[in-house]
């Protein structure tokens, strides 16, 4: 027990001084001040949980980024850009851009445009309370769930850099988002997250740029990951180029792992993920518009489309830089690689723009934890709460409710994260758990979106088939039944929830009754006018600030990518 | 005070978030700017980074984004947040 609440390392990471402090200090001073400045936005419950629908889409593009950038995408990705190289970008130019675009272009009218307030409230209007129930109840368990984990790693990170004990680190990271969050609601976290996300642009650019100068630009950084691959006796191209992506996909054949990439990652996990998921859904709905919802994912894919360079070539540079990744390497020894991207700033960055770099991982992470626990307060108190548990309160009844829902939600994260410490491997199952009600989510709502026949009963046992169908093909995986190298046990188990749950909403709905066209208009493209659909105000913008053009620049400006880092 | 029509008029508020952006980013880049003048140029610490004074630099590159976030700010109140209330 006294292991688990104070392991603290004998040797820190990082050699901070005193003044690597000052730049942590001034950032967490304007975090918590910028819940006190949201604090007169956040006055009715309404504005408190979706932040009153009154932010530019540029704010909500970054948030939609940023919500994301947490703690698996800086270390993890680093870590697979040191083992992988250059295909790791798949998992920001297919897993990521293509649904991103989907969601702002053809998902996101229904969500805005039908003022729901929530995903699992469109699931509600849509098909009614058992599908509603199936997807708030397991989206709140997992945020709660995911929200620990966050917390958790933001802990660990602090014992590592600055050396204080875990519980302190805990308590203190929970105090602090559960401070700005309680005072200045959605708006607030969206706010944090703007700033946190030009932070940690400031901390890993210098890096990213130092660490290329360092191994003589990117000629000098391919020509010295040859040699590493060629001394390892591994093949140096399948490091240097993101095509066919054998070593990601875990198919062998070229084709096979081509066809892999594009469906298994760059359709059924990745739509599964990016637009069912309230986390993310949520920035876009607190924006001033339908346009401006819109505009959020697709102004968040030019972001994302250049995190990979922040985040993977660092990875990179220390696989071929920093001795002791470069080792691991060289000989297959079992290393940890999600240091690899910290032990880079240790190698390359002076004090001082390394205070700034720890600064950008702490927001990072705790970012992450904050837009758990600002979607969970959100299909809490909305779907929960208000619907099922005490409806037709006053209003300042649910703002305090809001309130109390985000300290429980702290308090919980807490707990989760030392669950999380003692027993890692739990936390991995019930994660990929509620990963499997992505892809049958996705299914249920496209398929709601577009066929007005799809009846409630079908929408929940969809969903249930699914899911249960996404857990066999995992136990059938865990167990070692069948055996899929890579991702490929990941794409399979999406892939078969995804059909399933299509098929069995398609059968269902043959011989049960759906909702009457009335109950369904905003809901349903065939019987949603197309006003309701499309922005008022869309004509006075002019073309390229509209949803549309946009989106077109991105996808050519995401192919571009891919044929230049081929 | 202020008479009601003056209210009607937008004016760049503090609570704007490129306002705060700025802020923090220009605090945090005279920091490092700072830090370039004070330390980290003794011989080891320009070893780190290949002979470059890293944190002028990036402290440089700082304030200038603070200042165009200032300037945006300035000039287009309207910009940061929606205009309703």
């Amino acid at each position: 027990m006294t292991a688990l609440l104070l392991p603290l390392e004998e040797k820190l990471l990082l050699n901070a001084y005193w003044y690597d402090y000052i730049p942590i200090a001034i950032y967490f001073a304007f975090v918590i001040g910028v819940g006190f400045v949201m604090k007169a936005k956040a006055a009715s419950s309404d504005a408190f949980l979706t932040g009153a629908r009154s932010l530019p889409a540029w704010v909500t593009g970054i948030a939609f980024v940023s919500a994301n950038l947490g703690a698996v995408e800086i270390m993890g990705m680093s870590a697979n850009g040191a083992q992988y190289g250059m295909p790791t970008f798949h998992y920001f130019w297919v897993g990521a851009i293509p649904a991103m675009l989907f969601l702002g272009i053809v998902m996101m009218p229904f969500y805005y445009g039908s003022k729901v307030r929530s995903v699992p409230e469109f699931m509600f209007k849509r098909y009614g309370t058992a599908a509603h129930l199936i997807n708030a109840l397991s989206f709140a368990l997992a945020q709660l769930l995911i929200a620990g984990i966050n917390l958790f790693l933001l802990g660990k990170i602090i014992n590592w850099l600055l050396g204080w004990p875990l519980i302190v680190a805990l308590i203190v990271a929970a105090i602090i988002v559960f401070t700005y969050i309680s005072v200045g609601g959605l708006a607030a976290a969206i706010y944090n997250e703007v700033l946190q996300f030009f932070v940690i642009v400031a901390a890993l650019l210098p890096l990213t740029l130092i660490g290329l100068h360092r191994v003589g630009g990117w000629s000098g950084l391919t020509s010295q990951i040859a040699e590493v691959a060629s001394q390892a006796g591994t093949d140096p191209s399948l490091q240097l180029n993101s095509w066919p992506g054998t070593l990601l996909s875990g198919f062998n054949s070229p084709v096979m792992s081509v066809v892999g990439i594009v469906f298994g990652l760059g359709f059924v996990l990745s739509f599964g993920y990016w637009t069912t998921n309230f986390v993310e859904v949520q920035r876009a709905m607190a924006s001033d518009s339908l346009s401006a919802a819109q505009k959020t994912p697709i102004i968040g894919t030019f972001v994302k489309m250049f995190v990979p360079f922040l985040v993977i070539i660092p990875g990179m540079v220390a696989g071929v830089l920093v001795s002791e990744v470069a080792q691991a390497k060289g000989t297959g020894a079992d290393f940890e690689f999600n240091n690899a991207i910290l032990l880079l700033m240790r190698d390359v960055l002076p004090n001082g723009l390394l205070g700034l770099a720890i600064t950008g991982l702490l927001a990072s992470f705790m970012a992450g934890m904050a837009a758990n626990i600002s979607a969970f307060n959100t299909v809490f108190n909305v779907d929960l709460y208000q619907r099922y548990l005490r409806p037709g309160k006053p209003d300042h009844h649910y703002l305090k409710m809001g309130k109390y829902s985000t300290a429980a939600a702290s308090i919980i994260a807490i707990f989760t994260a030392l669950i999380a410490a003692q027993y890692a491997n739990l936390m991995d199952y019930l994660q990929q758990l509620f990963s499997m009600f992505n892809a049958p989510l996705f299914a249920t709502f496209i398929v709601g979106m577009f066929w007005k026949r799809a009846t409630p009963a079908a929408g929940w046992t969809g969903l249930a088939s699914g899911t249960l169908a996404a857990l066999s093909v995992n136990i059938l995986l865990w167990t070692g039944v069948i055996s899929l190298p890579g991702q490929g046990g990941a794409f399979l188990a999406a892939t078969v929830a995804f059909v399933t749950d299509v098929i069995v909403t398609a059968l269902v709905s043959q011989v049960t009754h759906p909702k009457p066209d009335e109950e369904l208009r905003g809901f349903v493209y065939a019987l949603t006018p197309k006003e309701e659909r499309t922005d008022p105000h869309l004509h006075e913008m002019p073309v390229w600030r509209r949803p549309i053009p946009l989106a077109i620049v991105a996808g050519v400006l995401v192919v571009t990518l891919n044929v230049i880092f081929h | 005070m202020t008479s009601p029509k003056t209210t009607v008029k937008k004016t760049s508020d503090l609570t704007d978030i490129r306002f705060i952006i700025a802020s923090a980013l220009g605090l945090i880049g005279i920091f490092l700017l700072i830090c370039a003048a004070f330390v980290g140029t003794s011989p080891e610490e320009l070893a780190k980074t290949g002979d470059i004074n890293a944190n002028l630099w990036s402290g440089a590159g700082l304030l200038i984004v603070a200042i165009v976030m200032g300037i945006w700010w300035k000039i287009d109140p309207t910009a940061g947040a929606s205009q309703g209330e």
